[in-house]
């Protein structure tokens, strides 16, 4: 899926942009703002490809995508709070929305979930999947800890085929 | 980077420093320590993963998963592979809700 953005990060908080910037650093060079909420920014975050089925050689934003799940790839977003790190991020949101070759439900994936509305706007798709995934505990103090956020969203997905 | 380009790396640094370099891929950066094992701590605070404590770090097989092992911050993590090694910094905190 080719994803581009129209959201001029200039726009965004100070703090934002210095996470930004250290995640394309340190972590995802084509990370970006795919769509802005009010309180929240929703940052592509790359794909996760089973390894059987990929193409060439894995890279820094294609990350193996467990084989308990039906789909050989998704691409990933990681809901992120406007202020951060004064506030907490909330919601991983993934296309297509993951299905299990166990048929067995993941509690804390949802459909047509109004947090997802923006990211299937800004992609024109349908098939997203909105996962109830909290910052509790994870890195907060300065705005580089928004590095968390890449390794975070897709612990999301992997705890989801456990 | 291929195999054979990690391994000119490493006999370069060698050839310079008198002794191996021991290269470690850890998200977009390349990391180079001169000793091994070393802490996980000082793996996850040169990739900017501060404080360490915050964080696992996890061995990857291959470049990018699964992971084989996992290290807290005062683990030691042996490097001497024939080859570079991947790992990722995986965040404490957070979780389904």
């Amino acid at each position: 899926m080719n994803v581009t953005s129209t959201v001029d990060e200039s726009t965004l908080p100070t703090a934002l942009q210095s996470g930004l910037r250290a995640i394309r650093e340190r972590m995802l060079p084509g990370a970006f703002v795919v769509a802005l909420e009010p309180n929240h920014a929703i940052i592509s975050v790359g794909t996760m490809t089973k390894a059987a089925t990929r193409v060439g050689d894995p890279t820094v934003s294609d990350t193996d995508l467990p084989d308990a799940y039906v789909e050989s790839q998704v691409s990933i977003f990681a809901r992120v709070s406007r202020n951060f790190p004064n506030a907490d991020s909330y919601g991983v949101v993934t296309v297509p929305f993951l299905t299990r070759t166990d048929g067995r439900p993941i509690e804390w994936q949802h459909r047509d979930n109004a947090n997802a509305a923006s990211t299937m706007a800004a992609l024109g798709r349908s098939d997203a999947g909105f996962w109830s995934w909290n910052w509790q505990g994870a890195p907060q103090r300065v705005p580089e800890d928004l590095v968390a956020v890449v390794e975070w969203a897709r612990r999301c997905v992997r705890e989801g085929a456990r | 980077m291929n195999n054979s380009e990690v391994g000119a790396e490493v006999a370069d640094a060698a050839q310079h420093k008198g002794g191996r370099t021991y290269v470690v891929h850890i998200g977009a950066l390349t990391l180079k320590f001169d000793a091994s094992p070393v802490q996980a701590a000082l793996i996850l605070t040169r990739a900017g993963c501060t404080p360490p404590e915050d964080y696992t770090l996890e061995r990857l097989k291959g470049a990018q998963g699964p992971a084989e092992q996992e290290y807290e911050a005062a683990d030691l993590v042996t490097l001497d592979e024939a080859h570079a090694q991947h790992f990722r910094a995986v965040p404490k905190g957070g979780g389904r809700s």
